[in-house]
C-alpha cells in the first residue's frame, strides 16, 4: 500500500497499491475457469 | 614523535584485542538470546494461530455439511486452468491488452481471471476459438473487485490515472539514476500502480 486518502465529499476511500506482479515481464499466463 | 609511540600503540592494541573480542562475543550472545526469546514467543503465537485456523476450518466444513451448503468454486480447488506462454510485449501505453494462444476450445470464457505466479494480472475480455484477448489490470477499461482481508471492506481496483503513473515512472527513473543503476526505459507496460476504491467504514 503506497497511499490512502479520502475527500470529505467522496463516497469512497482511495487506496493506492503497488502490485506484486511485474507487468514488464509477463512470461507465462494462467487462465482460470470454474 | 609518532614513530616513537608506534610500538606502544601496537602493544596496547594487542593487549586490548582479546578484551574487545570477548566483549563482542558476549554482546553477540546477549543479542542472540534476546532474539531467541522473541522468536520463541512468535513461534508459540503462530502455533496457536495455526491450531485455531485448523479448528475453524474443520468446524466450517462440518457446519457446511450440516446445512447442505452448495459451494461456489473456490480458488484454487474449484478452478481448472490453461497455461498460455509468452504473450509478448504489451502493444501500447493506451491499450494494455495481450493476445494469448488459447481460446474457447480450451474452455476459456469472457471474464475468466488471468494470473501468474505473482498474482492476478487481468481478465479475459474477448474469446475466439483458439485465441483470447486479456486486458491487464493496467488497462484503463479494467476494473476488478477487491476485498480487504483484515476489515472485510469491499471495493474495486482499477489502474491509477496516467498522470500518477507517469509521475511514479519519473520518480523511479530519478531514484535509479541516483543509485547509478540502469535507467528505466519507460516503455509501455511499465505502469506499476493500481488504485483501489473501498467503502469507508466511517
Amino acid at each position: 500500500m503506497t497511499s490512502v486518502g479520502q475527500n470529505e465529499v467522496d463516497l469512497y476511500k482511495h487506496v493506492q497499491l503497488e502490485p506484486f506482479v511485474s507487468f514488464k515481464t509477463l512470461s507465462s499466463l494462467l487462465v482460470l475457469f470454474p | 614523535m609518532r614513530p616513537l609511540l608506534r610500538p606502544f600503540e601496537v602493544a596496547a592494541d594487542r593487549v586490548s584485542r582479546p578484551f574487545r573480542d570477548a566483549y563482542g562475543y558476549f554482546a553477540g550472545l546477549v543479542h542472540a538470546k534476546s532474539e531467541n526469546n522473541r522468536l520463541r514467543v512468535e513461534n508459540e503465537q503462530l502455533r496457536q494461530q495455526a491450531s485455531q485456523n485448523a479448528f475453524a476450518a474443520s468446524e466450517n466444513a462440518d457446519l457446511r455439511k450440516k446445512l447442505g451448503f452448495i459451494n461456489s468454486p473456490q480458488y484454487p480447488r474449484g478452478f481448472g486452468h490453461v497455461t498460455a506462454s509468452d504473450p509478448g510485449q504489451v502493444p501500447s501505453a493506451f491499450e494494455q491488452q495481450v493476445l494469448i494462444d488459447a481460446g474457447s476450445s480450451s474452455g476459456i470464457h469472457v471474464f475468466d481471471p488471468v494470473v501468474t505466479g505473482e498474482g492476478l494480472v487481468g481478465t479475459v475480455v474477448r474469446v475466439a476459438h483458439n485465441q483470447s484477448l486479456v486486458a491487464l489490470l493496467t488497462d484503463d477499461t479494467t476494473s476488478v473487485s477487491a476485498v480487504d482481508v483484515e476489515t472485510g471492506a469491499q471495493g474495486s481496483s482499477r489502474p491509477a490515472p496516467a498522470s500518477i503513473r507517469s509521475a511514479r515512472t519519473e520518480s523511479e527513473k530519478r531514484r535509479h539514476s541516483r543509485h547509478g543503476r540502469l535507467e528505466d526505459e519507460g516503455r509501455p507496460g511499465s505502469a506499476r500502480s493500481t488504485r483501489a476504491e473501498s467503502r469507508s467504514d466511517g
